[in-house]
């Protein structure tokens, strides 16, 4: 609220010229700081993901007539039922390019980064478990018979590309954060100018590499074994090899577990930049973080060591893995929730706006 | 049913215009700034003159 303050005892000189032209100011200095690029960018992510969610809806609703046709009564009825069935698979398909190819493209840019670099990303098990799906689909969408799975794919796109289009806000507000923290520090003689930027860096980095290291190790062992259980299946009853599979690849994806840290750190980072703690409450509130971190870390791995068997049994569709990994990435992102509190820091902008308002009438 | 023939074309043209609603609504910069159009009642020029 400093810089609020300093620039509304310019505008009392000259109220009338200044007031109006100050709100610009405010949202053009904003706009600067975040920059063009990532604005550019979030604009992006966030085009992806509308259109992810489109299609999403509009493929479920062409899935329908494949999930009725196991109860579809006489015969007459059933090739009706097919046919619709073929023309709404092809419908399905012509949405579903548009996501795998467009929406999807950040996950196959990491493919190629993970592979260039020959290091595991989470990337990695989505673009395999994408694939997976997708090839059979479209060759029983040619075919005219067999299962496909677009209505899985497309939900697994726009489920994770919100799971990401959170996780990356919350590094923006992070950034944000922290400079609006230099800019308070300018006026505010509180600890945190020396304090923010070089003691949250030195407690975020081993939180992020534990975090990254587990869940780079969690999904070489989730890809493992989807490999070995799908085999099994290929053995038993070869039908349901496949869904098994790739049910078993999206269900690998670590979401929760790689939005764990990010979200809770940049909780920490929002609280410290906008409250002004005090060293005991600094103390609890990093106490706070890392336990809520490892809460998120471990809630999400015990998550998944618990569906994975139903996965691995064949009770678990591919569309319900899907929203599997989108519930277990909202509970981590609720729990990392209870650090930030936004309700005080909206409240207390409004009441710095109020104040400055008043300031100006007196 | 042959009316499926019109209707799934139909459908894939609606979601088509859908996504380019969205796409420009995205891209003109409607949802950069959430926030300021609800605060800016608050910074409003309410000066009478004297």
């Amino acid at each position: 609220m400093k810089p609020r303050s300093s620039s509304s005892a310019q505008t009392a000189t000259h109220p009338q010229t200044a007031t109006h032209p100050q709100t610009a100011n405010d949202s053009q200095t904003t706009a600067h700081a975040v920059g063009n690029q990532t604005v550019e960018k979030r604009r992006r992510g966030l085009v992806r993901l509308g259109l992810a969610w489109l299609a999403m809806m509009q493929v479920m609703m062409f899935a329908l007539p494949g999930y009725l046709r196991h109860e579809a009564g006489g015969q007459d009825s059933l090739e009706v039922l097919d046919w619709a069935i073929f023309l709404m698979n092809w419908a399905s398909l012509t949405l579903t390019i548009p996501v795998i190819l467009y929406s999807a493209w950040p996950i196959w840019l990491g493919c190629a980064r993970a592979w260039s670099t020959r290091r595991i990303t989470m990337d990695v098990p989505v673009g395999i478990s994408m694939l997976a799906a997708f090839i059979p689909s479209v060759m029983a969408t040619f075919k005219g018979s067999g299962e496909v799975y677009f209505d899985s794919i497309t939900m697994f796109v726009a489920f994770l590309l919100t799971a990401r289009y959170v996780e990356q806000r919350a590094s923006l507000v992070d950034a944000g954060a922290l400079r609006q923290t230099s800019v308070l520090a300018a006026g505010v003689p509180s600890g945190l100018r020396v304090w923010a930027p070089a003691n949250v860096a030195s407690f975020s980095l081993p939180l992020m590499t534990q975090a990254n290291r587990v869940a780079t190790l969690f999904v070489l062992i989730q890809l493992a074994v989807a490999a070995v259980i799908g085999a099994v299946w290929w053995v038993i009853e070869p039908t349901q090899a496949w869904p098994v599979l790739v049910s078993l690849l999206v269900m690998s994806c670590p979401c929760a577990l790689s939005l764990a840290a990010p979200v809770s750190l940049a909780a920490l980072q929002m609280n410290l930049a906008l409250g002004e703690p005090s060293t005991n409450e600094r103390e609890a509130l990093l106490a706070r973080t890392l336990r809520i971190t490892r809460q998120n870390l471990y809630g999400a791995l015990a998550w998944h060591v618990l569906t994975m068997p139903l996965a691995a049994m064949g009770w678990v569709t591919p569309w319900l893995a899907a929203l599997s990994m989108l519930l277990s990435s909202i509970a981590v992102l609720l729990n990392a929730w209870r650090l930030y509190r936004p309700r005080r820091v909206g409240l207390s902008r409004a009441v710095g706006v109020l104040r400055q308002k008043q300031h100006l009438q007196a | 049913m042959e009316i499926l023939y019109l209707l799934l074309p139909l459908s894939l043209a609606i979601v088509a215009l859908i996504g380019a609603m969205l796409w420009w609504a995205v891209f003109s910069g409607q949802y950069d700034d959430a926030e300021q159009a609800g605060l800016s009642i608050l910074h409003d020029d309410d000066h009478t003159i004297s």
